[in-house]
């Protein structure tokens, strides 16, 4: 019988595993870099120098303060670095947290057959019946305006999506040879499902979560905005924008301008390493 | 003594399509039983039913088979899993992508040793995964044992699948064209292989494939589908030198091209 040899074969080179290659998501990771780390040092170092309102209100942008102070004499890049620090922690994990609950949800939906599977997809049109925004407003506004309840809002109005995903993903895994071999060699349902079928329909669900991400962001800060989300005097760029939007009518255009740019410069970069996981991964 | 036999085995879709129609089939322990047919005549669904793997929205409608002695499908209804196996015919397919070879095989030695406390641990069942892999002919099973299926030649994944295979000790193994993704000296190899390991352990095989020259050389009967039923099942000689059916001439036909110019490795047939 002939004997087969395979110590020529190569493990994956690691250096080549971890660059990036493309410098539009070089980039996008840095400015994310950047933003998360001056949102962990400066609220560190300036104390509660993001509630204090201890300048005279509305300076322009200048040295002594790069975004100016809003109407109530804060500064405005102190709060807008105190707010990426909840908002990139927030939309982190919310995509963790849909991630895992929406995937596991999809693929046990795909696996345990037509009963399952056509009430978790009632169950999804139901919620995606609603816009997410919409879905977060009516859970926040019968619950409360807290941002716990505003957080777990924007949970439940991405988890319909990442459950269709993954499921979809989960029965084109689930008609794999393999899946028939796993069955064959007598693993359970549940083992088919979180051993075999979860790991091979991860990546899609996976990409995704860092589009819901972004999403996330969005939606935080929307929710924010309208005031029931994050509640002053906490700084959140989506509030920080409602609070300066009177102020643009006399040419005070900064208190609302820099959180704004802070949520497109955040949500774009989720967006971009999202475009590049998704084309790394295929 | 017949190791399986199947009477009166029906197919069919949900929507009542049928697939197979009163397939009648035998096994004597040791054998090794050919069907063959073209494309959707039905043979890998009847090699699935056997195995209660068919796909969503297809049944067994009637039939009954028995193995051991052991009858598990009857009257359309799966009862009990019977002591058989399968290999594929994407042998890479055929293997979890995410989890490493040894893995895999650990994996399912601890699922054959359940509700038997055998004090086999981590280490044990290892180096059993190494003896098997060993027993299918792979030379640095320590090295297999490592990699992921995308890591290793069709070749050594269906030894893999085989290995698998036998490790449950099944009197009953199934190949589904199990040489058709591989190329020839590799096919040679595998068939070589899959005959010496079921005389080795007396398994009885169902071997599915549409090539007339690999049934040729596999196996002692063969059984001839079109359209879901059998047209003929006789001894290999049978059908091939003296065809009682139409649709047997003319499939040996379209394949003596192929015949002629394949040199066909191994050449003696298992008896």
């Amino acid at each position: 019988m002939a004997a087969v040899n395979t110590t020529t074969m190569l493990r994956g080179n690691v250096a080549a595993r971890l660059r990036i290659g493309n410098p539009v998501a070089v980039f996008a990771f840095g400015l994310l870099g950047v933003i998360l780390a001056l949102g962990i040092v400066v609220p560190w170092v300036a104390g509660s120098g993001d509630v204090a309102q201890q300048n005279p209100s509305l300076l322009g942008p200048s040295l002594d303060h790069p975004f100016g102070t809003d109407r109530y004499g804060r500064d405005v890049f102190l709060r807008c670095m105190a707010a990426a620090r909840i908002d990139i922690a927030l939309a982190l994990s919310v995509a963790v947290a849909v991630l895992l609950i929406g995937s596991v949800i999809g693929v046990l939906s795909a696996t345990f057959g037509r009963a399952v599977d056509a009430v978790v997809m009632r169950a999804t049109d139901i919620l995606l019946a609603f816009p997410g925004v919409v879905l977060a407003l009516i859970i926040t506004a019968s619950l409360g305006k807290n941002p716990w309840y505003a957080a777990i809002a924007v949970v439940l109005a991405f988890v319909p999506l990442l459950v269709r995903l993954s499921r979809s993903k989960a029965l084109e895994v689930r008609a794999a040879d393999y899946i028939a071999a796993a069955r064959l060699s007598g693993a359970s349902t549940w083992q088919v499902a979180l051993q075999h079928v979860l790991p091979n329909s991860f990546k899609y669900p996976f990409v995704q979560s860092t589009l819901v991400a972004s999403w996330a962001i969005l939606d935080f800060a929307a929710l924010s905005f309208l005031g029931v989300g994050v509640q002053p005097p906490d700084a959140e760029w989506g509030a920080m924008i409602a609070e300066g939007v009177g102020d643009n009518l006399l040419g005070n255009w900064w208190p609302s301008f820099f959180p704004g740019l802070m949520i497109l410069l955040t949500a774009g970069s989720f967006q971009v390493i999202g475009d590049w996981l998704d084309r790394r991964l295929r | 003594m017949t190791l399986l036999s199947v009477e009166g085995l029906c197919i069919e879709t949900a929507a009542g399509v049928p697939l197979v129609r009163d397939l009648s089939l035998e096994v004597m322990p040791g054998e090794v039983v050919g069907i063959v047919g073209e494309s959707g005549s039905g043979k890998t669904m009847t090699a699935l039913s056997l195995l209660g793997l068919l796909p969503d929205g297809v049944r067994v409608s009637d039939g009954e088979a028995t193995l051991d002695g052991h009858t598990f499908l009857s009257d359309a209804s799966f009862r009990g899993r019977p002591n058989a196996t399968m290999i594929f015919q994407n042998p890479t397919a055929a293997l979890n992508p995410t989890m490493r070879i040894g893995a895999q095989l650990v994996r399912l030695l601890r699922f054959l040793e359940r509700g038997v406390e055998t004090g086999t641990g981590r280490r044990g069942r290892r180096s059993q995964a190494i003896d098997l892999l060993g027993s299918v002919g792979i030379n640095d099973p320590q090295m297999v044992l490592g990699r992921y299926p995308h890591q290793l030649s069709g070749g050594m994944n269906q030894r893999v699948m085989i290995a698998m295979a036998i490790a449950a000790r099944p009197s009953l193994l199934i190949a589904d064209e199990p040489t058709t993704g591989l190329d020839v000296t590799v096919q040679a190899q595998i068939l070589e292989l899959i005959r010496a390991t079921v005389a080795e352990h007396g398994i009885g095989v169902v071997f599915v494939s549409h090539d007339m020259g690999v049934i040729a050389q596999m196996c002692q009967r063969v059984a001839v589908m079109y359209d879901g039923e059998v047209r003929e099942f006789a001894g290999v000689d049978d059908v091939f030198h003296r065809p009682r059916d139409g649709y047997t001439r003319e499939l040996l036909s379209s394949a003596s091209e192929q015949l002629l110019t394949e040199e066909v490795g191994g050449g003696a047939r298992a008896e």
